[in-house]
């Protein structure tokens, strides 16, 4: 006999939100941890689109193995890749999140 | 204060590993993340001995004064603003000497029958230190002639290790009273003007007793308040809101008997398709023989 309890709206949300969440690994991100990124531009990475790539650019960042460069040469580390790019950029918590999960996705497949 | 902008990549690595933060190549790119990271690290060390500042004034008396020693020393060495910190410590280690050359005096008075004395007495004072630190002295003047200062002196060592606590909390007071040797007011016999004097100075009243004691267990004090764990609780929602199996049951006859009724009340009887299609070949096959009888005659 099914009984309903309270505490069942809980897992339901948490399935949702689960759902809602893991799957925003978006294709710009599951494009580029596919495959080596060769001579990929900027603007390839995840989180960086047009605007932030034409920064990055600016700043003499113009192939994403430059701002891998960058990201390896903080040591991988997350609090300082994320400054580093909002500073560079302006980007927001959010495509910083992207790039840096990116990045360090790729490099788990390939370096 | 250390200005990160003026330090050479190898002694802004270093300034970085004394907060344990393992840094990575300092190049071009990365000196600015770190100069930022390690003026973070300043102002937040400066910013907890500041608060440290503002709370030694009572941590002075409240904490346990024979550890506080140690640590108040250590962060001395740490900490570049000395100024604030040494008030603080001045504060709390005029207490210690003090404390500490008393506690050499308590070797010479080992008789014991001034320590029966003293064990009766520590009690009292305790109590009576808690209530007020004035009426203190007059006490125990009251409860026996014996006391002399320096006993009391050596009362207070033997009070600071029992209870750290207590000691640091009355100790500065009752040196000032030392000192000045007033005349202090009974504020407790004010208070119960009736109550009989006890030889030991003592007055206790029971206190009152702890709801869920022993004898008194809590479901019986307090029946509709039960501590049950969420899952009890759960069970107990689910039990009011589930209905019952024999309503079930007869909800279930219910239905069945009223399908019942309506199959009844029909005129005729359901046919199921198989039967209607072959009722159906039938009469076909009955016309086609009428017409073909037709057709021959």
């Amino acid at each position: 006999m099914f009984v309903y309890k309270p505490s069942y709206r809980k897992s339901f949300l948490a399935a949702f939100l689960y759902e809602a969440t893991m799957s925003s690994t978006s294709q710009k991100h599951k494009d580029f941890v596919a495959e080596p990124m060769g001579e990929k531009s900027v603007m390839a990475l995840a989180g960086i689109g047009e605007v932030l790539g034409r920064r990055l650019e600016e700043k003499g960042f113009d192939k994403a193995y430059v701002v891998l460069g960058q990201f390896l040469v903080l040591k991988k580390d997350e609090e300082l890749f994320r400054e580093w790019l909002k500073d560079t950029s302006g980007a927001n918590s959010k495509q910083q999140g992207d790039c840096y999960g990116c990045l360090k996705e790729w490099c788990d497949s390939f370096l | 204060m250390v200005e990160p902008g003026f330090l050479t990549d190898d002694q802004l690595k270093a300034k970085l590993l004394q907060y344990g933060v393992k840094a990575g190549p300092i190049v071009a790119t990365t000196r600015v993340l770190y100069e930022k990271k390690l003026k973070r690290l300043l102002e937040g060390s400066a910013q907890t001995t500041q608060h440290k500042v503002n709370g030694t004034g009572d941590a002075g008396l409240y904490s346990d004064c024979e550890e506080e020693d140690g640590m108040e020393e250590d962060e001395e060495k740490d900490s570049e603003s000395a100024l604030p910190l040494s008030e603080s410590n001045s504060l709390a280690e005029t207490t210690k000497p003090e404390s500490r050359g008393k506690s050499a005096s308590l070797n010479q008075y080992g008789s014991p029958s001034q320590s029966s004395l003293f064990s009766s007495f520590s009690i009292s004072q305790m109590i009576e230190n808690r209530f007020s630190p004035q009426s203190h002295r007059s006490e125990i003047g009251s409860g026996s002639g014996l006391m002399t200062e320096q006993s009391r002196d050596v009362m207070m060592v033997e009070k600071e290790t029992m209870t750290g606590r207590s000691l640091c909390l009355t100790s500065p007071p009752l040196r000032h009273e030392q000192a000045h040797r007033e005349p202090v007011s009974d504020v407790l016999s004010e208070m119960f003007p009736n109550a009989e004097k006890t030889p030991t100075g003592i007055f206790a009243t029971k206190r009152r007793s702890i709801k869920g004691a022993a004898g008194r267990p809590v479901q019986f004090k307090y029946p509709e308040m039960l501590p049950l764990s969420p899952t009890t609780l759960e069970r107990q929602e689910i039990q009011q809101r589930r209905v019952p199996l024999w309503v079930q049951l007869v909800v279930f006859l219910l239905v069945l008997s009223l399908l019942y009724l309506i199959y009844c009340s029909m005129d005729e009887p359901l046919s199921s398709p198989v039967s209607a299609l072959l009722g159906g070949l039938e009469e076909a096959a009955h016309i086609c023989s009428s017409y073909a009888t037709d057709i021959i005659s």
